[in-house]
């Protein structure tokens, strides 16, 4: 469906794509992950034709549409884009803005389902800016579908909204994008909104990709140090400390094996289930009630390590005490 | 490439030519040219550089002082200072020079004194200097409101928080003007400040006016006295390297610095408040240059038109006042339509070729007037002479140098605009396989509707101020309100030349309140 190969960028002398490769098959969702100026917008302005790379080859269905001699410009791609500010046209209602796409109008079925799904009919004939953000994000994302894209591209789709209307947006996204079949590719710096629409997530960092996988294999098994704090707190256990760990372990060129441990993966101490454990025990250095979690720092002198736990009890846990945990 | 790219960059160097014909002739032989670099030219340098660096400070020093007294500190009469202090940029300042004509008859006592007690010789050099002097400050009293905007834009976009932040940490006003005031706003300074240098150079009539040679002063007379084309080539060439050489300088001090966007709205501006003893002592520092940049010669122009004998049917001025308009929305139309379509060009196709060759159509702002006027001279004798009457003594040959020397100031609204408001919904408009066409005129042109109607208005008065372009170019027995002031003055019919006068500033005075009102309202 999509392939890049070995895709090199420049901006002036920067290079942010530095011979990158992937594949994407139809009817995925794919989640592009990775700090600021790592790439991944860059990736994504490629593939709908609004950057050329200095390098490299896109196939999309089959036909090359970026090569050392081709270039097919992004309004022959059918590549649909949603941007992060939606670029909504505000000379137009929101209804005109549905229509504006090529070939929007013969989809008119679709279209009415998509309205009719995310709830858009009341501000139809609304201007964008009569609207709320979470409005105009709907209807970016119906604007996009209604050209019924080869591939649909979000740039950071969810990151102008609160709370409450990401969880609901993003529902919402994988939601319709699992009913059309489409494939997209959705960049984003949030975890977790990566890990709720997509089926699969690739970590990218300077232009070259650091891991690819499942949501669930990423976060569990992270390939690096990098990786496993990408998606969250985490702690590092030299291996040599408990060779006989079952957990996952991070191996790297320049330092010793590790493994990796999620504070949520501790569970008070006790006998009867500690059965091939990692057991650990310290001093509280220090516990914070957030939520109906207890956020516990503990100060293991054996080891020379600070470890990070989350612990979902209700137990009088004080300074200074000593814990006993299991992983 | 596709046509769109094509076409811009045709038009690009189209309009290119006329300053590339320039150059490339510089080296053209010419029989005066050894006599003018002897006796002359370093009289014409010497006069260009003295004029444009007294200019240069006395205009920034105006500038900015107003701007920061009437942007950044609160007292009686502020918002009114605010918008009168652009009114002198309705007025040319050939006019202003007929306006204070008179003002050497002033010094004429002082002048006779020296000559009794001091000598010929040294009352000669000390006219010289005051003239000098006057041509200074009247520059100065006239072109300042180009630094004035500029760093009253920058004050407001980022000025608030500056301020805010300042006071809270207690400093004085005079400090906060040295320590931030003035290093933040040293970009809007120097891009101001080019401004008033390119209008200094472009000017013809007022330095003639007071019998001062500049580079252009010799430009004229060596085509218009002479006819000497290669000396005027030559000299023309000196000045752009001179332009150039400003523009390189305002790079190089301008380097990456930026106006300091700092996120804060005009709408919580806080305000230095004035004591009450320095109340009245700002109040006459701001005052002060609209007395003189404006007042004073708008009551004189206006006091002679009472004393003058105008009759209407013999003056015509009611045909030079409908060629002015005519020839002027015709140029601002067109000037608008060719910067709109190269700045979507630009934006929409993002060609790298187009992004680089299009920086030359913008260069004509920097170019005197008289010297575009040489160069489309010199480009109408390389085409065959069935088609050269076409931009000779046309109106079309005229609206075309106007496009090499205006296509500028329409330029920046419209770019800064299209940046701003239409850079993600082109893209978005790509990605939805609209043609371009669809996206120019369904999204951009509706979008852009407020800014191409304050680019088309700034083109409008320059074109209506112009004076030396349209002085050479313009079609046989064709006058405009600024040619025909300056042949009125030129015959010493002053009363007669304040209609004429007055009907300029006229003409701006709406453009110029509609101008800033909006472009108040985009910051």
């Amino acid at each position: 469906m999509v392939e890049f190969e070995n895709i090199v960028k420049y901006y002036g002398k920067q290079r942010v794509l530095n011979g990158l490769s992937l594949s994407i098959g139809k009817g995925e969702i794919v989640s592009v992950v990775g700090s600021s100026g790592s790439g991944k917008t860059t990736l994504l302005r490629i593939l709908s034709g609004l950057e050329i790379p200095e390098l490299g080859n896109i196939i999309l269905n089959d036909a090359v549409v970026n090569s050392s001699d081709i270039f097919i410009p992004p309004e022959k791609r059918n590549c649909s884009l949603v941007f992060q500010d939606y670029a909504l046209f505000p000379n137009m209602t929101m209804l005109e803005n549905i229509y504006f796409g090529e070939g929007s109008k013969n989809n008119k079925e679709i279209v009415s389902e998509l309205i009719h799904v995310t709830k858009i009919e009341k501000i139809l004939n609304k201007y964008p800016h009569e609207c709320s953000g979470g409005e105009q994000q709907r209807v970016a994302l119906v604007r996009s579908m209604a050209t019924q894209p080869n591939v649909i591209l979000m740039d950071e789709p969810l990151s102008n909204l609160d709370f409450h209307l990401k969880s609901k947006i993003s529902l919402m996204i994988s939601e319709i994008i699992r009913r059309y079949t489409t494939t997209a590719i959705i960049v984003t710096h949030d975890i977790m909104d990566a890990m709720k629409i997509s089926d699969r997530i690739i970590v990218i960092d300077n232009g070259i990709i650091l891991q690819d996988g499942s949501p669930k294999e990423i976060y569990d098994s992270p390939i690096s140090k990098l990786v496993a704090r990408y998606f969250g707190e985490t702690n590092f256990i030299p291996l040599e400390l408990y060779p006989e760990s079952n957990h996952h372990i991070i191996y790297s060129n320049d330092e010793e094996p590790l493994i990796h441990v999620r504070p949520n993966q501790f569970q008070l101490f006790s006998q009867k289930n500690s059965k091939g454990k990692l057991i650990i025990e310290g001093k509280i250095k220090s516990v914070k009630n957030i939520a109906s979690d207890l956020h516990i720092f503990l100060e293991c002198q054996d080891i020379h390590l600070d470890i990070h736990l989350i612990l979902s009890v209700e137990k009088d846990l004080k300074i200074g005490k000593i814990l006993k945990v299991m992983a | 490439m596709n046509s769109w790219n094509f076409l811009s960059i045709l038009i690009t160097l189209m309009i290119f030519l006329p300053i590339f014909l320039i150059i490339y002739n510089f080296n053209i032989e010419s029989d005066n040219w050894a006599h003018i670099r002897e006796n002359l030219l370093g009289k014409y340098i010497f006069s260009t550089l003295y004029i444009v660096l007294g200019v240069s400070v006395l205009s920034t020093i105006i500038g900015v002082g107003s701007a920061w007294y009437v942007t950044c500190h609160e007292f009686r009469g502020r918002k009114t200072l605010e918008w009168i202090l652009i009114l002198p940029m309705t007025i040319p300042t050939y006019i202003a020079a007929y306006a204070y004509y008179d003002i050497l008859e002033l010094l004429n006592p002082i002048f006779n004194w020296f000559r009794i007690n001091i000598g010929i010789k040294e009352t000669m050099m000390v006219e010289s200097f005051l003239i000098y002097l006057i041509v200074i400050i009247l520059f100065s009293f006239v072109l300042y409101p180009y630094v004035y905007l500029s760093v009253r834009a920058s004050l407001l976009i980022s000025g608030n928080r500056l301020i805010e932040s300042a006071i809270t940490l207690g400093l004085p006003s005079n400090k906060i003007f040295k320590k931030l005031i003035l290093p933040s706003t040293k970009p809007a300074i120097i891009a101001g400040l080019s401004l008033v240098i390119m209008e200094t150079l472009n000017d013809y009539a007022a330095v003639e006016y007071f019998g001062i040679s500049t580079l252009t002063i010799g430009i004229f007379r060596s085509w218009f006295g002479m006819y000497d084309m290669a000396s005027a080539l030559k000299l023309s060439s000196y000045l752009i390297l001179f332009v150039f050489s400003i523009l390189i300088t305002e790079k190089i001090i301008r380097g990456k610095e930026r106006y300091n966007n700092i996120n804060g709205s005009q709408n919580t501006f806080s305000k230095i408040p004035v004591k009450n003893k320095k109340i009245f002592l700002v109040f006459i520092l701001c005052f002060t240059p609209f007395i003189f940049g404006f007042l004073i010669p708008f009551v004189r122009l206006l006091t002679w038109l009472l004393y003058s004998s105008f009759n209407f049917e013999d003056m015509n001025i009611v045909q030079i006042s409908f060629n002015t308009i005519f020839i002027s929305l015709i140029a601002s139309l067109s000037i608008v339509c060719i910067a709109f379509t190269i700045n979507f060009v630009k934006n929409y196709f993002n060609n790298r070729i187009v992004r680089k060759i299009s920086e030359l159509a913008i260069l004509g702002y920097s170019i005197p007037g008289a010297i575009i006027a040489i160069g489309i001279l010199k480009l109408n004798s390389h085409i065959n002479t069935s088609f050269n009457i076409l931009i000779i003594g046309s109106v079309f040959g005229l609206v075309f140098a106007y496009g090499v020397r205006f296509l500028a100031v329409a330029w920046q609204p419209i770019q800064s605009s299209m940046k701003k408001q239409c850079a993600s919904i082109n893209h978005a408009s790509r990605v939805l396989s609209a043609s371009s066409t669809t996206s120019l005129f369904k999204i951009n042109l509706p979008i852009l509707r407020k800014p191409l109607l304050i680019a088309a208005l700034i083109v409008f008065i320059d074109v209506a101020k112009e004076l030396p372009l349209t002085l050479i170019l313009r079609p046989f027995n064709f006058d405009t309100l600024a040619t025909y002031t300056y042949d009125l003055i030129n015959q010493a019919q002053f009363f007669q030349s304040s209609l004429p006068s007055l009907l300029i500033i006229v003409i701006s005075f709406p453009a110029i309140y509609f101008i800033n009102r909006n472009t108040r309202d985009e910051l």
